[in-house]
């Protein structure tokens, strides 16, 4: 009997909904931040050496002038190889005039 | 005869059942097409009596009035379980628990019918007595805790009778 009276009690725990009217107003205990953890930020501000800063370039000059740099680097490096061609090439051509000129 | 006795019990749990949801459900609608239109309801009617409207997301008394939804989904699965229980002792009791608990459940059905659809259950009624107030409930609870009350009642009588009747 006991059990089925304890069954009874849960059953009118579970079962209702009342509401105490403090919580319903008030709303639940809900978990907040800590107000006094949060740190205060400082306003934003304009930098001390804000007019000394470099102005930025416009972006289509800036790529005109890289791509003209590179032409440049590929132009002596080509410049370069061949000069190396040419000088190998040169002694080749030595080295075979002065085999000729040994076998006779 | 006895489909017949059967299906008679279960037509009148249907009736007891439907008049308490749809009654709960009368009130729900009327106290909240007045919020609807007046932004809140707080109507006090007596000196004692007033229709304040809380909106209860726990069980009972307001506990387990928590903001996290799994807290509020496992109340929820927890008060189905209980209710297909209720189902069960109803249709297996053949006295008048079976009615007692044909009005548990009209009122059980009443608040999870709020619980599903609107996630919370409409408290609105606010008695008090020298400012102590009582916890705001419905039309539901009145029914939930008559038919408890009841049935706790009903198992105090029917147990001394059978001490009785032992002896």
């Amino acid at each position: 009997m006991k059990n089925k009276i304890a069954f009874f009690v849960c059953l009118l725990f579970i079962l209702n909904s009342c509401q105490s009217l403090k919580d319903g107003l008030t709303g639940s205990k809900r978990e907040n931040s800590d107000e006094f953890l949060v740190e205060k930020k400082n306003p934003l501000e304009i930098p001390p050496e804000y007019g000394n800063l470099p102005e930025p370039k416009d972006v289509n000059q800036q790529d005109v002038a890289e791509s003209v740099d590179e032409e440049i680097e590929d132009l002596i490096e080509k410049i370069s190889n061949d000069q190396t061609n040419t000088s190998t090439s040169n002694k080749s051509a030595e080295e075979f005039v002065l085999k000729e000129i040994n076998k006779n | 005869m006895l489909k017949k006795q059967f299906s008679k019990k279960v037509f009148i749990y249907f009736l007891i059942i439907s008049f308490a949801f749809f009654l709960d459900r009368i009130s729900k609608i009327y106290i909240l097409n007045l919020a609807e239109s007046s932004g809140a309801v707080n109507i006090p009617l007596t000196s004692f009596l007033n229709f304040i409207l809380v909106w209860n997301t726990g069980i009972g008394f307001g506990l387990f009035s928590f903001d996290g939804s799994t807290m509020y989904n496992l109340i929820t699965i927890l008060i189905v379980i209980v209710n297909l229980i209720i189902i069960y002792l109803m249709l297996t009791s053949n006295d008048i628990r079976g009615y007692l608990f044909s009005i548990i459940l009209g009122g059980s059905l009443g608040n999870l019918f709020d619980r599903l659809y609107y996630s919370a259950v409409p408290d609105f009624i606010d008695f008090n007595y020298n400012n102590y107030h009582w916890f705001v409930f419905n039309v539901a609870d009145i029914f939930i805790s008559v038919g408890i009350m009841c049935l706790i009642f009903v198992e105090l009588f029917f147990n001394k009778s059978n001490i009785s009747n032992e002896k």
